[in-house]
C-alpha cells in the first residue's frame, strides 16, 4: 500500500491525516491540491486571503504571510507560499495547531 | 462613543501595539485609536472589509470568532464581539497573552457600554406625516395620500 504524500508547509512536511482538510490554490485560483475540502471552501479561502492581502496593503503592513481564522468548528490556517500559491489547512488536533502557529509565527 | 475610544487607548499599554479600532457588524467604524496617518476615509474602507471577512465566513455556515493576520513585520488581530469586530494592529513580536487579556477587557467594557446605551423610545421610521398644505382633507388609500 502506498503512503499518501505528505503536505509541504513551508520547510516542513506534515502527514495528510493530521488535517481535516487541505487545499492549495494557484495564483489563478485553480485548485492544485484538495484533500477532503468541503464545498465552497475554495471560494472562501480565495476571497478571505485576498481580503487579508488588501487589508495589509491599505494599512501599510507589508506582505501578507498567513492567517489563522478561529471558527466555531476549529482553527483554519491560510498561508501565502513563496511562489504565490495559497494553502489552507484545517488541523484535526490542538497539537498540530500549535505546530502551525509556530511555523507561521502567528 | 468617547468611552470606547478611551478603552481602545488602553490597548497601547501592551508593548508593540500601534492602535486599534472597532467595527460594527454592518461595517461601520465605531471608534478608533490610531496614529493620524490612518485617515478616516481609509479606516471606513478598512472597516467595511473587516466586516466582509466575517460575512464571508457566515455565508459558508461558519462563525468567525477570532482572526490573526500575519504580515512580514506586523499583525492584525480581529476579535468578534456582540457589537461587531475589535481590530488591533501590532508588531510581529507582540506579547500575545498580554494582548489577549487587553482585548478581553475592551470587549467586556464595549458590551457593558452598548447594553447600557439609551435606546430611542420611538421607532425612528414611525415619523408623523407632514400636515397637508391646504385645509382641504387629503384622501388616503393604504396610508398614502391620493390625488383626486
Amino acid at each position: 500500500m502506498v503512503e499518501p504524500q505528505p503536505i509541504q508547509v513551508l520547510n516542513q512536511r506534515l502527514p495528510r491525516d493530521v488535517f481535516e482538510f487541505a487545499l492549495r490554490l494557484n495564483g489563478a485560483g485553480v485548485v492544485t491540491l484538495d484533500v477532503g475540502t468541503p464545498d465552497q471552501t475554495a471560494s472562501l479561502v480565495a476571497y478571505v486571503s485576498r481580503l487579508g492581502q488588501w487589508l495589509g496593503e491599505q494599512l501599510g503592513l507589508d506582505r501578507f504571510v498567513a492567517m489563522e481564522c478561529v471558527l466555531q468548528s476549529g482553527s483554519c490556517f491560510i498561508l501565502r507560499e513563496p511562489d504565490g500559491q495559497i494553502l489552507a489547512l484545517k488541523p484535526k488536533t490542538a497539537a498540530v495547531m500549535m505546530v502551525l502557529r509556530e511555523l507561521l509565527e502567528i | 462613543m468617547l468611552a470606547l475610544q478611551d478603552r481602545l487607548k488602553a490597548l497601547r499599554d501592551v508593548q508593540d501595539v500601534y492602535g486599534g479600532f472597532m467595527v460594527s457588524t454592518q461595517g461601520d467604524l465605531l471608534a478608533r485609536d490610531l496614529p493620524a496617518m490612518f485617515s478616516v476615509e481609509l479606516m471606513n474602507d478598512v472597516a467595511a472589509r473587516v466586516a466582509l471577512l466575517s460575512d464571508a465566513c457566515r455565508d459558508c455556515g461558519q462563525t468567525l470568532t477570532e482572526c490573526i493576520l500575519r504580515y512580514n513585520e506586523h499583525k492584525l488581530h480581529l476579535r468578534s464581539t456582540p457589537v461587531g469586530m475589535l481590530a488591533v494592529i501590532t508588531g510581529a513580536s507582540v506579547n500575545a497573552p498580554a494582548l489577549r487579556m487587553a482585548m478581553n477587557l475592551v470587549v467586556r467594557h464595549a458590551q457593558v457600554e452598548f447594553a447600557a446605551a439609551p435606546r430611542p423610545d420611538h421607532d425612528p421610521f414611525d415619523r408623523p406625516s407632514s400636515p397637508p398644505s391646504s385645509s382641504r382633507p387629503v384622501r388616503m388609500y393604504r396610508g398614502r395620500p391620493v390625488q383626486d
